[in-house]
C-alpha cells in the first residue's frame, strides 16, 4: 500500500471507532485503583505538558490543594514546594485516558468515574461533576469549604454513586444522546437535558442503595444540570483510547488547554501534543466588571467532547448556547458547517431535527485543517488568571497546532516507512 | 423467506427504527418487515410476527437489525437500500452555492465530465491529477506550467483515456459549449484541433460566418508540440475526432512543431480516413500535402480550404478592394504621418499582423519582435513602425486576459495618438462569453479623441479593426462591427486582411 | 491509437463543467444553458509550501 492509502485506511479504522464506540458507565473507583499508571504522589493536570513552575494560578491552587487533601504535604505552601522539587509529579490527563475539565485536577484519592467503550475495548476516567458552587477546585479554588466537599464527594458521594452505577450493570451513554437528541442540548456547554435523561436512568438504582447519605446524593445529582458533561468526558476518553492505537491516522484525538498553552493529539502519534500558545475564549462575562485582561488562555480537557464531535463542532444542535455566548442561529449552524468540512464522519445516533436530521460530524482530519485552512470553533468556559470562572463563549482553535501535528505526522510516516531523514 | 441485515454496535433509536419499519413494509416484496436495536423487546415482537433467526437470537442490544420476509433476497436487498435513502438526511437544502474541491464536485453531481482549471500554473498539475483521478475531462487555461508537468498531467490523461486540453488552452467548443475564452459557434461538421487558441476561435468564426459550424474544437495548448510534451493531446484529439461520427471534416492547426513531433504526427496524420485541412505554420507545402492532407499557407486560407471540401465559396475579399480604400484612406494625413502602429490583445494575431507588414514596413519593432534586433525596450514607448501584444506578462501580470479586461489595451490609442508620426493604428477584438459585452464601444470615446487630435494637428489618422467573434456571441459581432464603422474605423473581416490594408497605406506613405 | 471510448462518451453526453477557477467562468456557462459547478479554489494550506509538500505525502485533504 502507498502511504495516501495507508492514511486512508487508518482513518477510515479511526472513524469506526469514533462512529461505533459505545461508552458505558460502569463504575465509580479511586483514580489510583481505576486508572492504569496512577500513582500516590501523581497529579493529572489538564492540557499539553507543562513544567510545574509555569502552572497559572488557578492550576497551581488546585494541585496544592488536591495535594493536601491526598495528604501528600501538610498545606499549601508545602505542597509547593513538594510539586517544585518533583516529589509530586504533574502529568497531562488525557496521556492517562482522563480528562479533567477546567481547572479540575486528578489526585490518587479522588473518586473517578469509569467508563467502558464495550464496542472497541477502552477505558476513561474522570473525577465528578462538583455542582454549580462557584467555590470549587474546578475552577482553581481551595479552602476549608472546598476541602469539606472534596471530602464529601470521595467519601458518601462516590459509595451512594458507585454502588448504583454498578448495581444497574451499566449506563449506555449513546442512549443517552439518543434520547436527548432534538433537545438542544450541544453537550460541551449545555447538557440539561443529557443530564436529566441519566439522572432519570440513576435514580431507581439510587433509590435501592441503603446508605445514610442517599438522599443528599440524589438532591446533589437532581440539583447539577452539568453532571452528564464529566461522564462524557470519561465516555469520550474511553474510546479515544482505542483510536490511539492506530498508526498513520490523521484524525484529531485529544484536545486540551491548561491556561498558558493549548494542544491536540493525534491518532497516528498517540500522546505526543502538538502545542501552541493558548487561545482566549471569547463571548460573555459572568461579572460586568470582568475584562479581557483579566482571562486566562484555554484552560480544561472537558473539549475531549468536541474531539468527538460535541460542542461547538454540533453547535447547530444546541443553539441556545450561541445566544447566551453572543451568536445567532446562523453562527450555529455555520459552525457545524465548517467542523463538517474538516471531519471524516457522523454519528447516526443523534440526529438533529431542525438541521435536516443529519448527525453531529465526527473526526476532525488535521489534513483537512490545514489543506482548507478551515479552522474549526470549541466551545468552552473561560477562566479568571486569579482563579474562578470568567464566563463562557467559544474559541477558532489555532492554526499552529495544527500544522505542528502535519509535520509530527509526515515524520512519523516516514521513519514508519523507513525513509526517515 | 427472511432475510436480515445486522449493523453490529451501530446505535439507531427507536424513534428512527419505527419510521424505518414502515417504509421498509411499503417495499415490494416484502411481506412483513421490522426494523429495530436487538433488545429483549425487539426479539419478542419478531418471535411473535415469526421473523426470529439463529442470528438475531445471538445479537446484542448493542446491534442493529433490519429483518423480513421476502420474495427473494434481491427484493430484500433493495428494500433495505430504500429505508436507508429514504430515512437519510433530506438534505432538502439547495446545492451549495460553491465546492471546496473538484472531488466533492464530482461527488455531488456524478454527470461532471469536464473540469475547468484555471488556478496559478504552479498548482495546475495538482488539480488536473485530482480531476483526471475524479475521472473527469480537463480544460486547462493556466498557464506557466513547467512542460515535464505538462507531460505529467497529458500522460496521465492518456492514461486514463481523458483529455486534457492545455495546459494554456484558451480556447475549446465542447458539445456546443464555448469554454475559457471562446467564441459562440454554430455547430456544424468540422473537428478542429489546435495549439492556437485565436487560432481555433478564427477559422471557427469564419465557417460560423459563412453558414457551417463545428462539431468540436480541441485546445491543445500552445506547448503541445514541444518535445516533452510530444503532441499527446492532438494525437488524441485526432483519434477522437476521427471516431466521432458527427465530425466528418478536421481541421488542425499549430505553429511548426518540433522536428521529432513533426514526424510522429505525420505519421498519424497519413493514416487519417477523414478529409482533412492542415496549417502548421511554417511548415512547407509538400511535407503536409505529402500526407494526403489539404495544405494552408495562413489562418484565413485554412478556413477557406476546409470551406472548399464542402463546396462553399465564400470569400474574405479581394486586394484590390483594399488597394481602393487605401486610396481613399491617405487623402488628408499630414505629410509626417508615415507609420503603423499596432495594439493587439494576443501574440497570434500580433505575429501574422507582423508578418504580413514586414515587407512594406521594412520591419516592426515589437514586445515581442520577430528576430532580436526588433526588441522595443520594456517600458519603452513606440518608434517608428511598433506592434504591441498586449497579452503579454509585462501587460497582464496579476491581471486577466485583455479578451476579459479590456482596460489594459484602452491607454494604447491616446499614447499612439500623440505620435504626430503615426498614420495609421491597427486594433484586434475577440468577443468571448467572459468577455467585455461591449469592446469596441468602450474604446470608441478614445478613437474620436484620436482622430481629434490628429485633425487639430491639419492631419488625418486612420483606424483600422477586426473583430474575431460570431452573430451568436452576446456582444454580437456585428453591432461591434457597426460601432467601429460609425466611429470612422475601417473595419476588415479578419486581421490578416487588416494588416494587409495597413501594409497598402504604409506604401502609399512611403512613396509619398 | 488511443481508447478513444471516454472522449466519444463526453461528446455524446450532456455537458456539466466543474470550474477551478474564476467564478465568472462558471456563471457564463450557466448563462449558455450548461450546468457548472463551482470549486472556491484557494492555495493548499493558505500557500504554506511546506505543509503543502507534507500534506501531498501523507496523501492530500
Amino acid at each position: 500500500m502507498t502511504v495516501p492509502e495507508k492514511v486512508a485506511a487508518a482513518n477510515a479504522k479511526v472513524i469506526e471507532i469514533m462512529t461505533r464506540g459505545r461508552p458505558v458507565w460502569t463504575d465509580v473507583l479511586p483514580a489510583l485503583e481505576a486508572v492504569p499508571g496512577m500513582e500516590p504522589n501523581l497529579i493529572l493536570v489538564p492540557g499539553p505538558p507543562i513544567e510545574p513552575k509555569d502552572l497559572p494560578i488557578p492550576l497551581k491552587t488546585a494541585v496544592c490543594g488536591a495535594a493536601c487533601h491526598d495528604g501528600l504535604a501538610k498545606n499549601v505552601d508545602e505542597a509547593w514546594e513538594m510539586v517544585l522539587r518533583g516529589e509530586i509529579r504533574i502529568a497531562p490527563s488525557q496521556d492517562y485516558n482522563c480528562g479533567n475539565a477546567a481547572s479540575s485536577i486528578m489526585s490518587a484519592s479522588m473518586p473517578v468515574f469509569v467508563v467502558e467503550d464495550k464496542t472497541n475495548g477502552g477505558k476513561g476516567f474522570c473525577v465528578p461533576h462538583p455542582g454549580s458552587n462557584p467555590r470549587v477546585l474546578r475552577w482553581g479554588i481551595y479552602g476549608e469549604d472546598v476541602e469539606e466537599n472534596l471530602r464529601f464527594i470521595r467519601g458518601d458521594y462516590a459509595a451512594v454513586l458507585g454502588e448504583a452505577v454498578r448495581n444497574s450493570g451499566g449506563i449506555d451513554l449513546i442512549r443517552v444522546l439518543s434520547k436527548t437528541a432534538g433537545m438542544g442540548d450541544e453537550n460541551h456547554n449545555r447538557q440539561p437535558a443529557a443530564s436529566m435523561a441519566l439522572a432519570l436512568e440513576l435514580v431507581p438504582w439510587l433509590l435501592d442503595v441503603d446508605h445514610p447519605a442517599r438522599d443528599r446524593v440524589i438532591k446533589e445529582i437532581a440539583a447539577n444540570d452539568r453532571f452528564f458533561l464529566h461522564v462524557m468526558m470519561a465516555g469520550v476518553e474511553a474510546i479515544m483510547a482505542s483510536a490511539k492505537q492506530v498508526p498513520y491516522s490523521t484524525v484529531m484525538v485529544g484536545m486540551g488547554g491548561n491556561g498558558i498553552e493549548f494542544g491536540i493529539q493525534v491518532a497516528g502519534t498517540a500522546n505526543r501534543w502538538y502545542t501552541t500558545k493558548a487561545p482566549l475564549i471569547s463571548g460573555i462575562f459572568l461579572k460586568p466588571t470582568t475584562t479581557e485582561a483579566d482571562l486566562l488562555g484555554y484552560l480544561g480537557d472537558s473539549c475531549v467532547t468536541e474531539v468527538w464531535g460535541l460542542g461547538g463542532m454540533s453547535a447547530i444542535a444546541g443553539p441556545a448556547y450561541l445566544r447566551m455566548t453572543g451568536g445567532t442561529f446562523k453562527d450555529a449552524k455555520e459552525r457545524t458547517e465548517k467542523a463538517r468540512q474538516v471531519s471524516l464522519g457522523e454519528h447516526t445516533f443523534a440526529p438533529i431535527p431542525w438541521d435536516d436530521y443529519r448527525g453531529f460530524p465526527v473526526g476532525v482530519d488535521i489534513r483537512k485543517v490545514v489543506g482548507l485552512n478551515i479552522l474549526p470553533i470549541s466551545h468552552g468556559g473561560s477562566a479568571l488568571k486569579t482563579g474562578g470562572q470568567a464566563g463562557a463563549g467559544a474559541a477558532e482553535l489555532p492554526v499552529e497546532v495544527f500544522k505542528k501535528a502535519v509535520f509530527g505526522m509526515f515524520e512519523d510516516v516516514k521513519r514508519r516507512e523507513g525513509e526517515a531523514e | 423467506m427472511i432475510f436480515t441485515k445486522i449493523e453490529r454496535d451501530r446505535y439507531i433509536d427507536s424513534l428512527e427504527t419505527l419510521s424505518e419499519t414502515a417504509i421498509l413494509n411499503e417495499q415490494p416484496g416484502i411481506e412483513t418487515g421490522y426494523v429495530g436495536m436487538a433488545t429483549q423487546v425487539f426479539k419478542e415482537v419478531i418471535e411473535e410476527i415469526g421473523l426470529s433467526t439463529p442470528e438475531i437470537a445471538a445479537c446484542t442490544e448493542a446491534d442493529y437489525v433490519l429483518v423480513a420476509s421476502a420474495a427473494s433476497e434481491e427484493a430484500f436487498e433493495k428494500a433495505v437500500e430504500t429505508v436507508w435513502a429514504e430515512s437519510a438526511p433530506t438534505d432538502d437544502a439547495e446545492k451549495p452555492e460553491s465546492f471546496l474541491s473538484s472531488a466533492a464536485a464530482k461527488e455531488a453531481e456524478p454527470r461532471a465530465n469536464l473540469c475547468q482549471i484555471s488556478v496559478p500554473g504552479e498548482y495546475a498539475l495538482e488539480e488536473v491529477k485530482k480531476a483526471l483521478n475524479a475521472g473527469m475531462h480537463c480544460c486547462v487555461f493556466s498557464n506557466n506550467v513547467p512542460l515535464e508537468q505538462e507531460r505529467e498531467m497529458k500522460e496521465l490523461a492518456r492514461e486514463k483515456g481523458l483529455l486534457c486540453m492545455g495546459p494554456d488552452c484558451g480556447v475549446a467548443n465542447i458539445n456546443g459549449a464555448a469554454l475559457v475564452l471562446s467564441s459562440i459557434n454554430n455547430r456544424g461538421p468540422f473537428g478542429i484541433v489546435g495549439a492556437s487558441g485565436t487560432g481555433i476561435q478564427h477559422v471557427a468564426a469564419i465557417l460560423h460566418e459563412a453558414g457551417s459550424g463545428v462539431s468540436q474544437t480541441i485546445g491543445t495548448g500552445g506547448n503541445d508540440l514541444k518535445e516533452p510534451v510530444g503532441g499527446i493531446t492532438m494525437l488524441m484529439g485526432i483519434d477522437a475526432l476521427e471516431a466521432d461520427p458527427e465530425t466528418k471534416y478536421i481541421i488542425l492547426i499549430s505553429r511548426k512543431p518540433a522536428d521529432s513531433v513533426l514526424n510522429k504526427l505525420l505519421a498519424r496524420i497519413r493514416e487519417m480516413r477523414k478529409p482533412r485541412v492542415v496549417f502548421f505554420m511554417g511548415c512547407d507545402r509538400e511535407t503536409i500535402e505529402e500526407t494526403g492532407s489539404v495544405w494552408a499557407g495562413n489562418l484565413d486560407d485554412c478556413a477557406l480550404r476546409a470551406l472548399e471540401l464542402i463546396h462553399n465559396d465564400y470569400s474574405l475579399g479581394s486586394l484590390s478592394e483594399l488597394k481602393e480604400i487605401a486610396g481613399e484612406a491617405v487623402k488628408g494625413m499630414a505629410p509626417e504621418q508615415k507609420y503603423v502602429r499596432g495594439a493587439y490583445t494576443g501574440g497570434t494575431y500580433l505575429d501574422e499582423g507582423m508578418r504580413a507588414m514586414w515587407e512594406a514596413t521594412g520591419g516592426l519593432w515589437s514586445n515581442a519582435p520577430m528576430s532580436p534586433e526588433w526588441k522595443l525596450p520594456e517600458g519603452a514607448a513606440s518608434r517608428e513602425h511598433t506592434a504591441i501584444d498586449y497579452g503579454e506578462e509585462e501587460y497582464t501580470l496579476g491581471r486577466p486576459h485583455p479578451a476579459i479586461d479590456a482596460s489594459i489595451r484602452r491607454p494604447a490609442i491616446l499614447k499612439e495618438a500623440a505620435d504626430p508620426s503615426v498614420a495609421v493604428i491597427v486594433l484586434d477584438f475577440i468577443l468571448t462569453p467572459p468577455g467585455h459585452m461591449d469592446p469596441c464601444g468602450y474604446v470608441v470615446p478614445d478613437i474620436l479623441k484620436a482622430q481629434e487630435l490628429a485633425k487639430s494637428r491639419g492631419g488625418k489618422l486612420v483606424f483600422i479593426a477586426s473583430v474575431l467573434g460570431t452573430t451568436a456571441d452576446w456582444q454580437d459581432i456585428r453591432k461591434q462591427e457597426q460601432e467601429l464603422r460609425d466611429a470612422g474605423v475601417l473595419v476588415c473581416r479578419t486581421n490578416y486582411r487588416a494588416a494587409l490594408l495597413a501594409s497598402e497605406i504604409i506604401k502609399l506613405r512611403r512613396d509619398a | 491509437m488511443a481508447d478513444t471510448s471516454k472522449m466519444l462518451s463526453l461528446f455524446r453526453s450532456e455537458l456539466v463543467v466543474v470550474n477551478v477557477g474564476p467564478k465568472s467562468f462558471a456563471d457564463v456557462l450557466e448563462k449558455q444553458g450548461y450546468t457548472a459547478l463551482q470549486v472556491d479554489w484557494k492555495p493548499a494550506a493558505g500557500g504554506d509550501r511546506q505543509m503543502q509538500e507534507m500534506l501531498r505525502y501523507l496523501g492530500g485533504y
